[in-house]
């Protein structure tokens, strides 16, 4: 009863009443955008015609496929704008089929969404994770009411789940559908770009060890060139200065050697009333004496001559007679000087007086010296008096070296001709160094120091001189060797368009084989128009990295130096020294040994196998130390005794030409210490077999 | 006749297997070398092997 009556209510009353006046709740959802969030869209609308792709999302192949198609046919129609993808084409029923999008590898991508229009039938979705983990979904079945509404928005979000993104996504259904606008949500990373200077400077310091830009290179590479031109600037200056201080002076001396010895010898002498300084050349010549006797001569007659002029009679020539009775005369008025009492007259010789002159003169000179006693005095001056007598004599001498007419010297045709100038590159090293120091004093030792290693590196070709510092064998870090490797790609240049991975996985056998020819071929030009020079640079690039870190290096790349060092072995004979070097060092082998491998690869299938495989092998075992080309061989070897192991054993080409004095001699040094490392114990492990055996007989 | 080769056919397994370690090594030697050396090693070798069969029976005496 009571169950009708509810029901008769429950009709009475016209429920859309109620639901009008129910209060409308507004449901916010916040959704929080995390930081850095990249968010990337597929419209197919990219590019001058509006047709091309605008991300790195890799979509269903449409060449050689007739169930995917790229166009815009329905644009504006089932949530299609422009262009879209149209997959399952033209098809409405049957089997179904995936199609994979896979989403580009260097994001970490958490939510991928896309719109799916004309879906008649239900398909599915499946998200597969970066763990390998997946996640199906059902896409449901579209009904039509009219073509604007047909298409659905999917969405797939793994936000939450730590460390954990979506690589691709499969749609697997079996009739025609659009598909637009694949939207793709990760966070993006803070790439660290470089500037290009930071990059000049990395390469430049890999290259020579400086860490600077091409322009900081320039300034000091001009720098250098002043350094060095001032130096010889210097260095002729010099020679000019040493051979002109050697006509005036007879010392072989700077202008600044000069001025040292100068005031170490020069003497500063009172002549008359006035300071006269004399050099060591006039001490010893005598101007010193004339100049005095000059000055004497002067205060006595009124006549600057000295004593010699005197004696010549050169007095007459300015009227000026000597009259004994003068100096009577001069002596008497002392005598009447009341002053002066008790002196007694004595009568000098000519000899006597002059002494007596030069030691008044003397004392005069001496005064600053302190002595015990008069007679000490008088016997000093009496020692220089002797001494002066004694320049006398030299002065005779003098004369006569007067009359000897010294032709000029040219000094630097003598330097030239002794191989004193100019300067050789030792002497412009130590020059440089002299310089070095002196920087060092200004704080500026670092630049020239490298700049001396920059010269002198530079002229190793034509210089004997020792480095400044040996090159130390430096393990190259990740980052020095990536900018080697950097390097080298930007040498080798081959002329091919390189395919990316993924483009050689899409490749058909008959595409990939094409596509290996012409790189082969684009390779063996390359390495064909190299001249030795330039193959020398590239494996001078590769001995920089070392061969084993050229895994870094792309295959091509790889390949290239492999031809280059192939190329260079066959060529060994043209090579120079120095480059036959570079490719014993590529192949870690003594320089004498490219000759004789070189020799081998001729009529060894081991060694020219070896060879042609060495880069590759080098890269793959670049775990081992010291992999050399002795190592190779081996490997090659070892194979090719297992492929025939008779063949290997049985292989007596050229048995006639060998001879007891000859056997090993085509060996490579590195090759015999490997076989020994070998032999010998295989040797002494026999002995010690056969010992143990006799041991046990007995 | 059969019977005595099929008898020394099967000494020479056994002193064959005796050596067994000297081959290996002598084989690894071969493989190291190149050239002239491997060519009069590995000949050596073959020599060697075949007399030290060819006289089992000598050696036993």
């Amino acid at each position: 009863m009571l169950l009708r009556i509810c029901i008769a209510l429950f009709l009475a009353v016209p429920i859309p009443a109620f639901a009008d006046e129910t209060p409308t709740t507004t449901t916010t959802t916040t959704t929080t955008i995390p930081e850095g969030q990249v968010v990337e869209t597929e419209t197919f609308d990219g590019g001058v015609d509006s047709n091309e792709q605008t991300t790195d999302i890799v979509v269903p192949e449409t060449e050689n496929n007739n169930l995917v198609n790229i166009d815009n046919t329905w644009s504006g129609l089932y949530g299609m704008t422009n262009t879209h993808i149209e997959l399952e084409y033209q098809k409405h029923s049957g089997g179904s089929n995936d199609y994979e999008f896979t989403l580009p590898e260097d994001h970490d991508v958490y939510e991928v969404g896309f719109t799916i229009g004309a879906l008649n039938n239900t398909g599915s979705v499946e998200y597969t994770h970066s763990d390998d983990t997946t996640q199906s979904n059902t896409i449901d079945a579209q009904t039509y009411s009219n073509n604007n509404t047909m298409w659905e928005d999917i969405v797939y979000n793994i936000y939450d789940q730590t460390n954990l993104f979506i690589d691709k996504f499969v749609i697997t259904i079996n009739d025609w559908a659009l598909v637009d606008d694949i939207e793709i949500k990760y966070i993006g990373t803070t790439t660290t770009t470089l500037d290009p200077l930071t990059i000049q400077r990395n390469a430049n310091f890999a290259s020579y060890g400086i860490s600077e830009t091409d322009e900081e290179k320039g300034i000091r590479e001009e720098e250098e060139a002043e350094v060095l031109e001032q130096i010889i600037v210097m260095e002729i200056q010099e020679a000019i200065e040493v051979e002109s201080n050697m006509a005036e002076t007879g010392y072989n001396e700077t202008d600044e050697e000069r001025a040292e010895r100068e005031e170490r010898t020069n003497v500063v002498i009172v002549v008359g009333d006035e300071e006269v300084t004399y050099t060591e050349k006039e001490q010893n010549d005598g101007t010193i004496d004339r100049d005095q006797e000059r000055a004497m001569n002067e205060e006595l007659y009124g006549v600057a001559l000295t004593d010699e002029q005197i004696e010549r009679g050169d007095l007459e020539l300015y009227d000026v007679e000597i009259i004994d009775e003068d100096i009577y005369e001069e002596e008497e008025q002392f005598i009447d000087d009341a002053d002066i009492l008790d002196i007694e007259y004595i009568e000098l010789t000519e000899e006597e007086i002059e002494r007596e002159a030069k030691e008044l003169e003397y004392e005069q000179e001496i005064e600053f010296f302190e002595f015990e006693s008069e007679e000490k005095a008088r016997e000093f001056i009496d020692t220089l008096i002797e001494l002066e007598e004694i320049d006398l004599e030299i002065y005779e001498v003098e004369i006569f070296e007067d009359d000897i007419v010294v032709d000029e010297v040219d000094w630097i045709d003598i330097y030239v001709e002794n191989d004193l100038f100019p300067p050789t590159e030792e002497e412009i090293q130590e020059d440089l160094l002299e310089v070095q120091d002196e920087k060092v004093k200004e704080n500026v030792e670092e630049v020239l120091d490298e700049s001396i290693q920059e010269i002198v590196s530079e002229d190793t070709s034509t210089t004997t001189l020792p480095r400044v510092e040996e090159e130390e064998s430096i393990e190259l870090t990740e980052e020095e060797v990536a900018v080697e490797v950097a390097e080298i790609e930007e040498v080798i240049v081959i002329e091919i368009e390189i395919a990316t991975e993924q483009e050689i996985e899409e490749f058909t056998e008959e595409e990939l084989v094409e596509y290996e020819e012409a790189k082969e071929e684009a390779i063996q030009e390359y390495v064909e128009e190299l001249t030795n020079e330039e193959a020398s640079e590239v494996l001078e690039e590769v001995n920089d990295i070392g061969v084993q870190n050229l895994d870094q290096a792309s295959e091509e790349v790889q390949e290239v130096i492999q031809a280059v060092v192939e190329e260079a072995i066959e060529d060994v004979a043209e090579l120079t020294e120095e480059q036959v070097e570079v490719v014993a060092e590529v192949l870690q082998v003594e320089a004498e040994d490219v000759e004789i491998i070189a020799e081998s690869v001729k009529d060894d299938e081991v060694i020219a196998e070896a060879v042609e495989e060495y880069v590759e092998r080098a890269v793959e075992n670049a775990d081992i130390e010291n992999y050399t080309l002795a190592d190779v061989v081996t490997e090659v070897s070892y194979e090719s005794f297992i492929e025939n192991p008779i063949e290997t054993f049985v292989d007596f080409n050229n048995l006639g030409d060998i001879t007891v004095a000859n056997i090993g001699d085509d060996m490579t040094q590195d090759q015999k210490e490997k076989a020994q490392e070998v032999v010998v114990p295989v040797i002494l492990t026999r002995i010690a077999s056969m010992a143990a055996f006799m041991f046990r007989r007995s | 006749m059969i019977k005595k080769l099929w008898a020394w056919f099967i000494s020479a397994i056994k002193e064959t297997l005796n050596l067994s370690w000297t081959l290996v090594g002598l084989v690894i030697a071969t493989l190291t070398l190149t050239g002239s050396a491997q060519q009069v090693t590995g000949l050596a070798t073959l020599i060697t092997l075949a007399i030290w069969l060819l006289t089992i029976s000598f050696r036993k005496d």
